[in-house]
């Protein structure tokens, strides 16, 4: 028994000597926690000092001492410098979807320089994981991280960027929620996605034309369901690349609430802003036989003419066509389909009957009254 | 620069103007009666009922046109007037209606207003005594063709006005009647007689009374409801009825020791 015990202790003991021999933390930081160490490289003067209290507090000092990673490192003085570790050897997942990234491949040397890992995350011994206030890829730090980049306006001119994504951001309504400290508004990587950062045109981009309403339905769910189901959302479907996703109404990084007057989608812009870029001209005509000059007819009418004149309780487009749930009148859960109007119009002109509503709307000015006298007004075709 | 400028001439002229037009009016000899204190009323109302539905509803129409946003009311002020000045004015209407019929001014003006064969006569005699290819003037009742011609204008035009601007202002109950392009055709005769009516005010109305020389700078029957007899004499020679009237009170009033070349009512100076 006593032997066991003896052995057991000797072997023990061998087992610490012999790791006692890799350099412990504070071996490291005894020369590392000096701020004024310096190596040369390439010319240049690169600092080798580690802030220690930052180190423990970070993600990998939690998990790790200096030389689980430094491997190569042997004893406290090393001659040579340990062997540049890169994040791919243990994060390979993230690395590869980096690797993709807009960020990389506009980082390929020779070219401008884009945000790396460390850009992003942080000093490599400072990183902190992102469910940390203070770290930079926390949720509601990601703008200003981003920011650090692309709201620099010299920076970003010299890639041939625009900071203006990032400005309007900041006015909208994510960017102004995110301030005040609502953490459930959307950010950068909520919309463009993290290490994989895909530019709009690639097909495998959250903000891919096509993915535009899956995106924003992570959050906004309840609408995008509706959305699918309307006149833009089945086009949207079937691929056709002129039909409106939510950025197309709403603005992308500037999207306003609605109330706002600087809304594209308030009652000020509507018409004219925002439906008008489609439903105005020949170009849906032409390509799909959808009728155009909707806006400046509406423009005409009494609607129009209230609300350039300022009233805001008039009917807009959205009153009688809807906003995300917008059908054709010819589908039955249109709200201007003749079984809907009196309802559509009623909520405004109480106690209409169908005498009252079905009659052309969005009636060409000049024409208005020879078409008026050519119809005889009983449920004549409802013009949509 | 320019306002300050611009507007201390116009400052300038307009005390000349109005400094002026007194004098002149305070000039005017004998005076026969042109219009009643009824009538005089009728007109203010309708005038302005009329400017304000003129300005309001073509604030409508132009909501970005200059004199839209010098009214600068909000949609539901603007229509809001707008109703008012048309109640106004239909109200006006009804008046006028009793009083032709239940007064016995009202009877004559209507007798007097009455067309006849010899106004068509007297706008060609007219037209080619002012061409120079006639000698004479053509002689004119109480009214001449002009102003009869004024007169079933306002009739007609306010007629239209008030029955599309009633059934716009009840468009649920006429769209439900009718059905809606009623209402539609009413919304384009209400703007194109808008239209119409007001160009006629500024064309027509406002030539005879403020800018044709024989009057201007205003004829003031409106305001003092009389106009001089020397020109009533040449150019309502016809309205023997009034002239005799006008001549048998100048003949009290010069009985009774007034002279008659002063204004027939001096005590009360016209303001502007």
């Amino acid at each position: 028994m006593c032997a066991q015990v003896l052995v057991l202790t000797l072997f023990s003991l061998a087992c610490a000597a012999h790791a006692a021999r890799k350099p412990k933390d504070e071996d490291c930081l005894a020369c590392h926690s000096d701020s004024s160490l310096t190596k040369e490289a390439d010319g240049k003067s690169v600092s080798l000092y580690i802030n220690e209290a930052k180190l423990k507090k970070s993600i990998h000092g939690g998990m790790f001492t200096c030389v689980d990673c430094h491997k190569d490192v042997e004893a406290s003085l090393h001659e040579t410098p340990p062997a540049k570790i890169s994040c791919g050897q243990c994060h390979a997942e993230a690395e590869q979807a980096y690797r993709q990234s807009y960020h990389a491949r506009a980082n390929k040397p020779g070219g401008t320089s884009a945000a790396t890992c460390v850009d992003c995350h942080g000093p490599v011994h400072e990183i902190l994981p992102a469910s940390v206030a203070a770290s930079p890829v926390n949720h509601a730090n990601i703008p200003a991280t981003c920011g650090r980049c692309h709201g620099q306006k010299f920076l970003m001119k010299a890639s041939g960027e625009s900071v203006q994504p990032f400005v309007s951001y900041q006015a909208s309504v994510h960017g102004r929620a995110i301030e005040r400290g609502a953490d459930g508004a959307a950010v950068c990587t909520d919309c463009h996605g993290w290490h994989e950062i895909l530019p709009a045109n690639d097909a495998r981009s959250p903000i891919y034309k096509f993915n535009v309403p899956g995106t924003c339905g992570k959050c906004h769910g309840a609408v995008e369901q509706v959305f699918r189901q309307s006149i833009h959302g089945q086009a949207i479907t079937r691929g056709n690349g002129l039909a409106p996703v939510c950025t197309d109404c709403h603005g992308i990084h500037s999207i306003k609430a609605h109330l706002d007057p600087d809304s594209p989608v308030s009652e000020q812009n509507l018409a004219g802003a925002t439906c008008a870029r489609c439903h105005e001209g020949v170009r849906l005509s032409q390509e799909f036989g959808v009728a155009g000059s909707r806006v400046s007819t509406y423009l005409d009418s009494y609607h129009g003419l209230a609300s350039k004149g300022g009233s805001v309780v008039v009917a807009n487009c959205a009153s009688c066509h809807g906003v995300h749930n917008i059908l054709p009148s010819s589908d039955p859960n249109s709200t201007i389909n003749r079984a809907n109007l009196n309802a559509t119009c009623g909520q405004c002109h109480k106690g209409v009957t169908q005498r009252f509503t079905l009659n052309k709307v969005h009636l060409d000015g000049n024409t208005a009254i020879s078409a008026r006298l050519r119809c005889d007004g009983s449920g004549e075709s409802i013009s949509h | 620069m320019i306002f300050v400028v611009i507007g201390a001439m116009f400052l300038h002229n307009l005390i000349v103007w109005r400094s002026k037009a007194i004098a002149r009016h305070k000039a005017q000899g004998q005076t026969v009666p042109r219009m009643t204190s009824s009538q005089r009323w009728q007109h203010a109302l309708l005038f302005v009922s009329f400017i304000v539905l003129v300005l309001t509803g073509f604030a409508l129409k132009y909501p970005n046109s200059w004199f839209a946003e010098v009214l600068g009311m909000g949609e539901r002020l603007r229509s809001i007037t707008h109703r008012i000045a048309g109640a106004i004015l239909i109200g006006a209407g009804a008046y006028h209606l009793i009083y032709i019929a239940m007064t016995r001014d009202g009877r004559r003006l209507i007798r007097d207003f009455a067309p006849k064969p010899k106004d068509a006569f007297d706008a060609w005699g007219t037209m080619r005594y002012y061409l120079g290819l006639n000698r004479t003037k053509p002689k004119f009742g109480r009214f001449n063709y002009a102003e009869k011609a004024e007169y079933w204008a306002l009739v007609w035009g306010t007629a239209l006005m008030a029955a599309t601007g009633i059934m716009l202002w009840a468009k649920v109950f006429v769209g439900n009647l009718l059905a809606r392009w009623w209402l539609d055709v009413a919304t384009a005769v209400h703007f194109y007689e808008a239209v119409l009516a007001t160009l006629a005010i500024l064309v027509w109305h406002f030539y005879q009374v403020f800018f044709d020389p024989d009057v201007y700078p205003m004829n003031w029957a409106w305001k003092d409801g009389s106009m001089p007899v020397e020109r009533y004499r040449e150019e309502h020679g016809l309205d023997t009825e009034t002239l005799a009237e006008a001549g048998a009170q100048a003949a009290t009033t010069t009985a009774e020791g007034f002279d008659t070349d002063t204004p027939t009512k001096p005590e009360v100076p016209p303001q502007e």
